[in-house]
């Protein structure tokens, strides 16, 4: 388990848990990172501290700092093939996903 | 009748909206916050017109502020807001699992709902297609597919809404995801029970509706919360659910919202038909042109580029059109005095009502390019991409990603970047870049630049080649905005001190922008602009005017100047201005300024006899503020007053329209008043510092 904002652009993993509790928080898990929801690194900004990720279809930007709440486990590097079923950016992963949860 | 829109920023809302209404809306405020909403009115095949009204762009309706529990109220019904007869809901199809999110929530609400696809041409081009029917039959409500910008789907939307106004039990399926867990479904009964009865007037609310309620109150009430109406009784059994969720090692955000998404995971699989491989090819087109635009080098360069090019035009193409306007307010000035008779009636309506409205129209040209800018920006998707490049930055001065546009377009004019803070979320943000962005060198202050520069600063170079009036044009631009950056981390620390809130930002997918809401939205900007502003500005100008002419003593316009009113309080206000190498008729100066700080110029002109009809090219008033001498033989003008009053012009608030501005956005006095006290301040005190310390090196 690490933290997000400490794996490599273009990396997938699964979110395992949110640390930290209150508004922000809850307005991570109600833009649908939740445990168990794959993510995708997409890359950190040259200057300054914001990383992108790729959740359920949707971008998001957080600070660096603030997404070490975020623990995930590595699950492969590399962008995706082309043209291919993927299972975490493309269509079927980012709806089907099977994480609920505790 | 009313219909309510709602649903995820970015998801086109503003343009079915627009699509739906037509040209007749009305701007406006949601009651008692700074929250904009348009009302339209629609045609429903055979109900007739129907009111129409959009709700901000949110991702869920828990809230933590008094702008984001707009959503719930204005949804529910809670006073002072009606409940709309049907909400309108719009998602974005290929973005569907966090766009129902909300939906889930409305349905929650017990309101009749027809839910809207947009951007199904989208999701054609990449080869996907959504099964309508299968999310019907799962949400419950009835589903129409629509291209807002294509303008498709639209009359099936129409003729479905007419059907669930007719029939809203169609849209009322009662909840989707229901709470399975015997603890949960306790906090809710809890706090179910003590919702207050005035949040659901007209008697007692629906077992749906309360529970609704308490599942918005178990997310949204926390200990530092800024939401409204909100009686301690309530919050008190919030606090004691969540403690015993906590003895029992379970969080109710967790439960609740995992539930939600867990409910839409489940069945989204069976929403999407025909997942071809080309969905990656058109992600992918936007990640492409973010590795470009986001590039740490290339992206900000672009970046730069781009800033550029607006802060040129705002210069440069609007010069023309702002022109064409002074022509237009000269030739009916012109036309008036050739049709009245020389008299005060006449004065009154050339000088004081003509000037006064002229000087509003004048903004007009900056006011709209600026919003069409930002309007192009907004609707590509790229203004999320700004915040991002300069977050950093800001950051570190206290200020928010999305304040860096304001504060370059008010290079050209503070008051579309005052407008233009509304976009930001937290009140404190868009506070905090109100009072700084006036500080920025505005393209008023540029005549009075010029005119000081050319009369008291010697055409000549410095080191041989750099001239020294070039040199200290470019070094007020850099004075103001050092300071205007100071102002922000002071203030940030100080006054409007907040913790730095927690950044998410969505980057939404690179749309081409919908010129049709583009526009609109420009014009309605600019409409606001008049309206209001615009009211302050013209009572504002006849009111100088007024202080200008009267008592009307003297048919020389020099003498008279110096019985005037304005005249008067020139000179009782001399002692103040003195130490700053003032002079009463500078005094006049400024006070005319105050309408709008190119009127220092011709103010000059009147005071020096020569006519209010110069401009800061004028050679003769340079020579006459040159060769204005004291009684005791001593020049008045000094390249020392001179750079003296450069740098009261660049501090001071002189601009009323910027605070009639400021009035609007943050809808009291206080914070204007706040404004125009520590900007006059920090001006006397800094002119002062140069004028009493350069007096103090010896320069005369």
């Amino acid at each position: 388990m690490i933290q997000l904002s400490s794996i490599a652009p273009g990396t997938r993993a699964r979110l395992v848990a949110i640390v930290g509790h209150g508004g922000f928080r809850r307005r991570l898990l109600e833009m649908g990172l939740l445990p168990g929801t794959p993510v995708r690194l997409v890359r950190q900004a040259g200057i300054g501290d914001l990383i992108e990720l790729e959740v359920r279809g949707c971008h998001l930007s957080l600070r660096r700092s603030e997404a070490s709440e975020l623990l995930v486990e590595a699950e492969g590097s590399g962008p995706e093939p082309a043209g291919r079923q993927d299972p975490d950016s493309d269509s079927v992963g980012r709806l089907a996903t099977s994480g609920t949860g505790r | 009748m009313q219909i309510a829109v709602a649903g995820n920023p970015n998801t086109g809302k503003t343009t079915l909206f627009n699509r739906l209404t037509g040209l007749h809306v009305k701007v406006g405020n949601y009651a008692g916050v700074t929250v904009d909403r348009t009302d339209g009115t629609l045609d429903l095949p055979g109900l007739g017109t129907i009111g129409v009204y959009d709700l901000p762009g949110t991702y869920s309706l828990s809230a933590r502020s008094e702008e984001e529990q707009i959503a719930i109220s204005a949804l529910a019904g809670v006073p002072p807001y009606a409940a709309p007869d049907v909400v309108l809901l719009v998602v974005d199809g290929t973005q569907l699992a966090r766009n129902l999110y909300l939906a889930l929530q409305v349905i929650e609400l017990d309101l009749p709902v027809v839910l809207a696809v947009n951007m199904v041409d989208a999701l054609e081009a990449r080869g996907e297609r959504l099964d309508l029917e299968a999310m019907e039959r799962e949400l419950g409500v009835p589903v129409v597919g629509i291209s807002a910008s294509r303008g498709l789907g639209l009359e099936r939307l129409k003729a479905v809404l007419a059907d669930v106004v007719n029939a809203p039990e169609r849209g009322r399926p009662g909840w989707r995801w229901k709470p399975q867990e015997a603890s949960l479904l306790e906090h809710i009964a809890a706090i179910a029970a003590v919702i207050p009865s005035t949040w659901t007037p007209g008697g007692p609310a629906s077992p749906r509706r309360s529970d609704a309620f308490a599942l918005w109150a178990l997310l949204s009430i926390e200990e530092d919360d800024e939401l409204k109406g909100i009686p301690e009784s309530l919050r008190q059994v919030v606090r004691e659910r969540h403690q015993l969720a906590r003895a029992e090692d379970c969080d109710i955000h967790d439960q609740v919202i995992a539930g939600r998404f867990g409910w839409i995971d489940a069945r989204s699989g069976t929403f999407l038909l025909d997942a071809a491989g080309d969905a990656h090819k058109t992600k992918r087109l936007t990640e492409r042109i973010d590795a470009l635009l986001l590039h740490p080098v290339l992206g900000f360069t672009i970046f730069l580029v781009a800033m550029g090019v607006v802060f040129q035009s705002l210069f440069s193409w609007a010069d023309p059109l702002i022109g064409i306007i002074e022509s237009g307010v000269g030739w009916l000035s012109a036309g008036i005095e050739g049709v009245l008779p020389a008299n005060l009636f006449r004065d009154f309506l050339t000088q004081g009502l003509l000037a006064g409205v002229g000087s509003v129209v004048v903004f007009l040209p900056q006011i709209l390019l600026l919003f069409l800018f930002l309007g192009i920006m907004e609707d590509t998707g790229y203004m999320a991409r700004v915040a991002f490049l300069m977050d950093r930055v800001m950051k570190s001065l206290g200020l928010h990603g999305r304040a860096f546009v304001p504060m370059l377009t008010s290079f050209a004019c503070a008051i579309p970047a005052v407008m233009a803070t509304r976009t930001m979320e937290r009140r404190r943000d868009r506070f905090l870049t109100m009072m700084v962005v006036p500080l920025m060198t505005c393209a008023a202050r540029l005549p009075v630049y010029t005119l000081v520069i050319g009369a008291l600063f010697p055409p000549t170079t410095v080191l041989g080649f750099l001239p020294v009036q070039g040199l200290l044009m470019i070094g007020m631009y850099l004075f103001s905005t050092i300071v205007a950056l100071v102002c922000a981390a002071v203030l940030g620390r100080t006054l409007l001190k907040g913790p730095t809130v927690p950044l998410i930002l969505e980057l939404p997918p690179y749309r081409a922008p919908h010129w049709g809401t583009v526009m609109r939205s420009m014009w309605r900007k600019g409409h606001v602009f008049l309206s209001e502003a615009g009211r302050v500005i013209l009572v504002c100008t006849i009111a100088l005017w007024l202080l200008l002419s009267f008592p009307n003593r003297s048919d020389d316009p020099s003498v008279r100047l110096h019985e005037s009113y304005a005249g008067q309080v020139g000179r009782t206000i001399e002692p103040t201005i003195a130490p700053l190498g003032f002079d009463w008729k500078i005094g006049v100066g400024l006070i005319g300024a105050f309408a709008a700080r190119e009127v220092f110029v011709s103010t000059m002109g009147v005071v020096y006899g020569i006519g209010d009809e110069v401009d800061e090219e004028s050679i003769t008033l340079r020579e006459k503020i040159r060769n204005e001498t004291h009684a005791d033989g001593r020049p008045v003008y000094t390249p020392l007053v001179g750079l003296s009053l450069l740098v009261f012009f660049a501090l001071a608030c002189q601009c009323m329209s910027t605070l009639a501005a400021v009035r609007r956005e943050t809808a009291t006095w206080r914070w204007p008043v706040f404004l125009f006290v520590y900007m006059t301040g920090l001006a006397w005190l800094a002119s002062f510092t140069i004028y009493q310390g350069g007096l103090l090196l010896g320069f005369a």
